[in-house]
């Protein structure tokens, strides 16, 4: 098996409860769209594509930090610092409770996408994803602040948002933008609120298989295994280190490749179901 | 002047029907802000009326919570939770010393939002412009009674009644009144931060009361954060920015037809399109109140079976309700698009009444269910609005999740 481990910083731009999970500006949650700033929109973006990356924050970007064949670790494998993207806009399904309390949220859908120069790896959770989404729900919220706080090196949001806020204020200061001011203030008062700082230390877990869909690319043949893109890739993770300020969270966690035997032949490229895949090997 | 049973259980139902009354005028307005910038907003003011949004969707949630305190108290003295109100619009003296009137927010509807939280002795506000919604003059005549009927109730200020309650509290002996159990009272913070209060006895319905009271009013020492100071402070705001517009061109009191008990006023809608999504609206108000008189009005379900309950209304309040009645502002009244838009009506059709029996009281609400989400597909699929499609969703999830809370029966 080949395991990618993967970390970094999402971004999810979600109205909380009580708000509908398609209000545009958070009214009644905690969470708010400042002013200037597009929709919240709930779409859980592992790059910084589409991201609204508020100043003074970290950047959003998760990758492959560490690769390791059948349990042993690999330098310098060409997969170490792949981009690791989850594709189709996907979103915190919660509908308020109906699918599933805060903190247990599945992300729907689910297409994880690894990728470096040239190196493709794709694959869905479910070809024929439905309610209740049972699987892909969170195991509920975790606490592990020792584990959020060596992840991402923040031992004390409350200290970090002081920080913080001491350079926003400094910005604030110095701009003369009516909405931009607007806009500084209302981080302040987030910042402002230790009550938000208290879902930085909790985790939600997430295991599953994915079986949907698979695409492995690598045109120029630099994976030095064979991924076998029939049978199901484990993926392992945890979101935690939520920061309100940023709308942003930490993610870590690993998804396993299975690898083909040694004998095998492997496609170039080779889509799971596609009918000429099976011409191609 | 309270002084029994019956004139209590007579008072605290008025009390239930004025906070109901009132957080639904709240949610009106609330639902009534526009939201984004092409609809005239600057991003200033986005984020301004955004604000003010959430203040009056805070006090809402507030008179949510004093509506469950008020049925807390119904069921320790022995009597049933009231949800049922009379249909809008109710010009002051019909039934209430106010106004009851379904209104976008401007000057006038925060006016009579102060007056409803008035507290007594205070200066009343300035009236508004629109003569039209000036506070009306009211008195009834005071009346005494014998013991089997009721005194007629007579106040002008809510907190006036509430002071009635809490007198009517003192005068019957504790040790008869008390009579209605404690697990059939609700303290769940709703996940919503709810402060519902328990009360099991003379000083702790005296506290509830006195809390309500607060809540509303503030103390004579301090206003600050009561509802009447938010809402002074939001027509403050407002009126100092004259050339601002925050809400959508939302009609007086939209219903979808007449009714016995309002049958002058409002504004009847005509669109064949917008009548459709205001009745499903309607439809899912009416089966929050038969989930909260199920909820409130105990009748053998089992603890996971209320939870389910529970959960079902909020989510119903969330994720169905709101986003209907914000689709409804955006939806014109009639064929002519200058007519108007909708906004949510409220109506009530008839007596709203659960079903004696628990298993007949989940069959109706699952039926209700299922309705609702297949009409809401429908209007989405009829070139209506798309977002109606995830509402329909919503309600066929939620009915997928509470048919396994009844299938575990008591």
């Amino acid at each position: 098996m080949l395991w990618l481990h993967f970390a970094g910083w999402f971004q999810c731009r979600l109205a909380t409860d009580p708000d509908p999970s398609d209000e545009p500006r958070g009214v009644s949650g905690y969470a708010h769209a400042a002013a200037g700033e597009p929709d919240l929109d709930r779409v859980v973006r592992l790059q910084p594509a589409g991201a609204v990356q508020r100043s003074h924050t970290p950047p959003v970007g998760v990758s492959v930090r560490a690769v390791a064949v059948n349990g042993r670790p690999v330098d310098g494998h060409p997969l170490v610092g792949a981009r690791v993207d989850l594709l189709d806009s996907p979103t915190f399904e919660g509908r308020n409770g109906i699918v599933a309390e805060a903190g247990s949220e599945p992300i729907v859908p689910f297409v994880l996408e690894v990728a470096r120069d040239g190196v493709r790896l794709e694959r869905r959770h479910d070809d024929d994803e439905r309610f209740p989404f049972r699987e892909l729900h969170a195991s509920g919220i975790q606490p592990g602040l020792s584990a959020v706080a060596d992840a991402t090196g923040i031992y004390d949001l409350a200290e970090t948002w002081r920080e913080r806020s001491a350079l926003v204020r400094r910005d604030l200061e110095a701009s003369t933008d009516t909405v931009e001011r607007a806009a500084l203030r209302k981080r302040l008062s987030v910042m402002a609120n230790p009550g938000l700082a208290r879902f930085f230390g909790v985790r939600m877990l997430y295991a599953f298989s994915l079986r949907g869909r698979a695409v492995v690319e690598d045109p120029d043949d630099r994976l030095p295994e064979r991924v076998d893109p029939q049978q199901p890739w484990p993926v392992d993770f945890w979101l935690g280190g939520w920061d309100t300020d940023a709308f942003q969270g930490f993610m870590r966690g690993a998804v396993g490749l299975p690898l083909r035997g040694a004998g095998e032949r492997e496609p170039v490229i080779e889509r799971l179901g596609d009918p000429d895949a099976a011409l191609r090997a | 002047m309270i002084d029994t049973r019956e004139e209590l259980i007579d008072a605290l139902n008025e009390a239930a029907e004025l906070e109901h009354g009132l957080l639904v005028q709240y949610l009106f307005a609330a639902y009534s802000l526009k939201k984004r910038l092409d609809e005239g907003l600057t991003a200033r003011a986005q984020e301004q009326v955004r604000g003010w949004e959430g203040v009056i969707a805070g006090v809402a949630r507030e008179e949510m919570a004093h509506l469950g305190t008020v049925c807390n108290l119904l069921s320790a003295i022995g009597a049933a939770p009231r949800f049922g109100r009379p249909n809008f619009p109710q010009p002051s003296g019909s039934y209430y010393p106010f106004d009851f009137r379904l209104t976008a927010l401007h000057d006038a509807t925060l006016y009579r939002f102060v007056c409803f939280e008035l507290p007594v002795g205070e200066p009343p506000p300035d009236p508004p412009v629109r003569a039209d919604f000036a506070r009306a003059a009211f008195a009834l005549r005071a009346a005494e009674a014998p013991d089997v009927v009721p005194d007629p109730e007579v106040f002008r200020y809510v907190g006036e009644l509430y002071g009635k309650i809490r007198e009517g509290f003192r005068a019957v002996p504790e040790g008869e009144l008390f009579i209605g159990p404690r697990f059939a009272q609700d303290t769940d913070t709703w996940s919503n931060s709810f402060r519902l209060h328990l009360a099991t006895g003379r000083s702790s319905a005296e506290r509830a009361i006195d809390a309500i009271v607060l809540e509303g009013e503030g103390s004579p020492a301090n206003r600050e954060g009561s509802h009447y100071d938010r809402f002074r402070d939001m027509r403050a705001a407002l009126a100092a920015q004259p050339k601002l517009v925050p809400s959508r061109p939302v009609v007086d009191d939209p219903r979808t037809r007449a009714h016995r008990d309002a049958p002058l006023g409002g504004t009847l809608i005509e669109r064949e399109e917008t009548v459709a999504v205001a009745e499903l609206a309607n439809a899912v108000y009416i089966t929050m109140l038969l989930l909260l008189l199920q909820y409130y009005g105990y009748g053998g379900e089992t603890p996971a079976q209320r939870d389910a309950i529970r959960s079902a209304l909020r989510q119903l309040m969330s994720a169905v309700f709101r986003p209907l009645a914000e689709i409804l502002t955006e939806l014109p009244v009639g064929a002519d698009p200058e007519s108007g838009t909708a906004g949510p009506p409220f109506e009530l059709y008839y007596d709203v009444r659960p079903a004696p029996h628990v298993d007949n009281r989940f069959t109706i609400l699952l039926e209700r269910l299922d309705a609702m989400s297949r009409r809401a597909l429908e209007l989405a699929g009829e070139g209506g609005p798309q977002r109606l499609a995830m509402l329909a969703d919503n309600m066929a999830w939620l009915r997928s999740n509470l048919a396994r809370a009844a299938a575990e029966g008591p």
